[in-house]
């Protein structure tokens, strides 16, 4: 037992040499799901490959409903990462797509598996020996409403999907090549 | 005016828990409120539905805990469908369910709860983590927990089709059987399992059982409450965390109830208080009395704690030395300690990899025969499983053509709902004092809720940040003189 990336058998394979971009949300709580509808977005504005190909994708989109200490298995044997999800700050209209590196988020602890937040995740995993992404950047969209169970997001958020997909796709154009990652 | 404190998420990025601890005009705490979110609106988003989307609607309340709800409500559907799925089928949703239960203990102990002891309750907040525990317990723990949690969830996975969302159980039985050549890989994986489980309870005997002043903090008045417990057993009265009966103990020991999940709503009333929508779950004999434990108290607590005092043992050998010996050590059952919590966690995550060990060396689990269809319309069904923080209930009814008209769905942290509040109130009258609380003394306050594990984000994840904790002390005129603050921090 080791704590380089082939010894988890992660982190080697063409898939994960491409960036992924993690998008987090629950499609059943309103604005909660715009990473979703983000996904899907992005999914259909890159041409698929034939398949198999033998080139790695330009980038692998992935959904995820987990959070806190968990989402360490989603990010695991990946090299870059784009995290895409709904966020509340309350000093931004809905629909405000932010941008910003990993770095700037806050790296205070949490008091439950449920509160702990990617900082924390990427630190004590990194301290422990888990290959973690050596780049990541955020996509966050400021949501009106993520406490009700409802199906679809509130229109102003809809209407960010395009440019959060624009933004997305700029990122990843300007995303550093996997050998030039800082690490 | 009293003084008021408040520890507040600010926003559901963080999670939906907010504590508020008032003060006296000594500075003393006179009350604690826990506030957590309530599930009414997802039970409402779900009428109207085909129950047997349950399964796969149910997993979206938790980022967490998914797996939990998803075998939950496999379970209600067998009942509402009046179908017993194939000895087989049972089998492989218990192996499935037992490789959950030992990577989300094992993720809790030791990323989560455990730090607390490994490293030590009055350690710095920096090193009361997996950096801590590796500083304690050796350069390799890391690296075997990662790995441990990645066997088990590469086997759920393989079985569900994914780990997250999985499409695995179904009425009256599993959606595909096992094949051959993964029961030999896992076979083999499941002693390293076992060894692994078996190694942390080592770990937890050797650096906290071997420190008088954690075993201290463990049994420390301030964290203890003397409340009647509920929980899962099989025929023989041992744990199980798939099927059986609950069972029910009073403050002393003593079988206040034991049936069937079908009867759950006879013992089982909820509480509505006017400060709070969430309703407190309490036992109809001896009936509502309050936030008071003892030996009047209708107030029980469910979770590993309270799944060790009502059985009579473990289902297997090795975790039932443990058990024995958790017993002598902290004095006999039951064990009211609620910091107790995280070695009671350490010792079902033993009896999971025994379980998994001895499915994975059952023959009947490669049998083909994994669903029996129904062939009765549906009524109204109930499934109970024991989810790694405690009881689980989902009760669903539906009109002849299994359209839900009612659901009802009642999570641990809802059924320890009044012993939160009164761990909470009751460490904070231990450590706060004066009007006075830092980061220290909060975190003695988390600690108590923390042996809990509670979901206050139920139906939520959380991108950034960290769960905002703000402390604002106010004078008896309601001014602010202290705020203790730490909250995550957005960039942009």
């Amino acid at each position: 037992m080791g704590s380089g990336a082939g010894d988890w058998g992660l982190g080697t394979g063409d898939a994960r040499r491409s960036p992924l971009v993690l998008c987090l949300g629950n499609d059943i709580l309103r604005d909660d799901g715009v990473g979703w509808a983000i996904a899907g977005a992005l999914e259909q504005s890159v041409p698929q490959p034939p398949t198999p190909s033998p080139q790695p994708p330009p980038f692998v989109v992935k959904r995820s409903a987990l959070s806190g200490f968990y989402l360490l298995d989603e990010l695991t044997g990946w090299d870059r990462v784009l995290v895409v999800d709904a966020v509340r700050t309350g000093q931004h209209p809905p629909g405000t797509v932010l941008s910003f590196p990993f770095e700037a988020l806050g790296t205070e602890e949490g008091p439950s598996p449920h509160a702990v937040g990617l900082p924390t995740v990427i630190r004590l995993g990194r301290q422990s020996g888990v290959p973690l992404p050596s780049w990541i950047h955020i996509v966050a969209i400021e949501a009106e409403d993520m406490e009700s169970f409802v199906e679809g997001l509130t229109p102003a958020v809809e209407a960010a999907v395009p440019e959060a997909v624009a933004a997305i796709r700029a990122l990843l154009a300007g995303a550093p090549s996997p050998a030039s990652a800082p690490a | 005016m009293s003084q008021h404190i408040t520890i507040d998420p600010i926003t559901r990025l963080e999670g939906h828990g907010k504590i508020e601890i008032f003060l006296d005009d000594q500075g003393e705490v006179a009350n604690a409120y826990l506030q957590i979110p309530e599930l009414r609106g997802f039970e409402r988003f779900c009428i109207g539905r085909a129950a047997e989307e349950m399964p796969r609607i149910t997993q979206r309340i938790c980022g967490v805990c998914p797996s939990a709800h998803h075998m939950a409500s496999a379970r209600a559907l067998d009942d509402l469908y009046h179908v017993d799925p194939p000895p087989a089928a049972h089998k492989l949703r218990e192996l499935f369910y037992n490789l959950f239960m030992f990577e989300d203990h094992t993720l809790h102990f030791y990323f989560l709860g455990g730090p607390d002891f490994i490293v030590g309750p009055t350690a710095p907040a920096a090193t009361r983590n997996i950096v801590g525990v590796i500083g304690k317990v050796g350069l390799e723990i890391g690296g075997k927990v990662i790995e441990a949690r990645k066997l088990a969830r590469e086997f759920m996975a393989e079985m569900a089709g994914k780990v997250i969302h999985p499409v695995f159980g179904l009425p009256g039985g599993v959606s595909k059987p096992l094949k051959a050549e993964m029961v030999d890989r896992l076979k083999a994986a499941s002693q390293h399992l076992v060894d692994f489980a078996q190694f942390s309870l080592q770990a937890f005997h050797d650096i906290v059982l071997g420190n008088q002043a954690y075993v201290d903090t463990i049994l420390a008045d301030y964290y203890a409450h003397k409340t009647n417990y509920m929980g899962t057993v099989d025929a023989n009265g041992k744990i199980n965390f798939y099927r059986g009966e609950l069972r029910v103990i009073d403050p002393s020991g003593k079988r206040l109830a034991q049936f069937p999940p079908r009867d759950y709503l006879k013992h089982i009333a909820e509480h509505v208080e006017p400060w709070s929508y969430i309703k407190f779950p309490f036992l109809k004999t001896p009936g509502w009395k309050g936030f008071v434990d003892g030996p009047e108290s209708g107030l029980y607590r469910v979770a590993p704690l309270a799944r060790l005092n009502v059985a009579d043992g473990m289902a297997t050998p090795l975790a039932q030395t443990h058990y024995e010996e958790f017993f002598k050590v902290l004095g006999g059952k039951p064990v009211h300690s609620t910091l107790a919590t995280h070695w009671a966690r350490l010792i079902e995550a033993l009896q999971a990899t025994e379980t998994i060990q001895a499915l994975a060396n059952d023959p009947e689990i490669l049998s083909p025969v994994v669903r029996k269809l129904p062939e009765v319309p549906p009524t109204e069904g109930i499934g109970i499983v024991e989810a790694p923080r405690g009881t689980l209930i989902h009760h669903y009814a539906t009109d002849p053509n299994g359209i839900l008209t009612m659901v009802n769905l009642i999570v641990a942290t809802v059924h320890n709902s009044a012993p939160i509040q009164m761990s909470i109130e009751k460490a904070a009258k231990g450590v706060i004092h004066g009007g006075k609380a830092d980061q220290g003394l909060l975190n003695m306050v988390e600690m108590a809720f923390r042996a809990y594990d509670p979901c206050f984000g139920c139906a939520t994840h959380s991108l950034p940040g960290e769960m905002p904790l703000r402390a604002t002390i106010r004078d008896a005129r309601g001014g602010v003189v202290e705020v203790v603050e730490r909250k995550g921090r957005l960039g942009a």
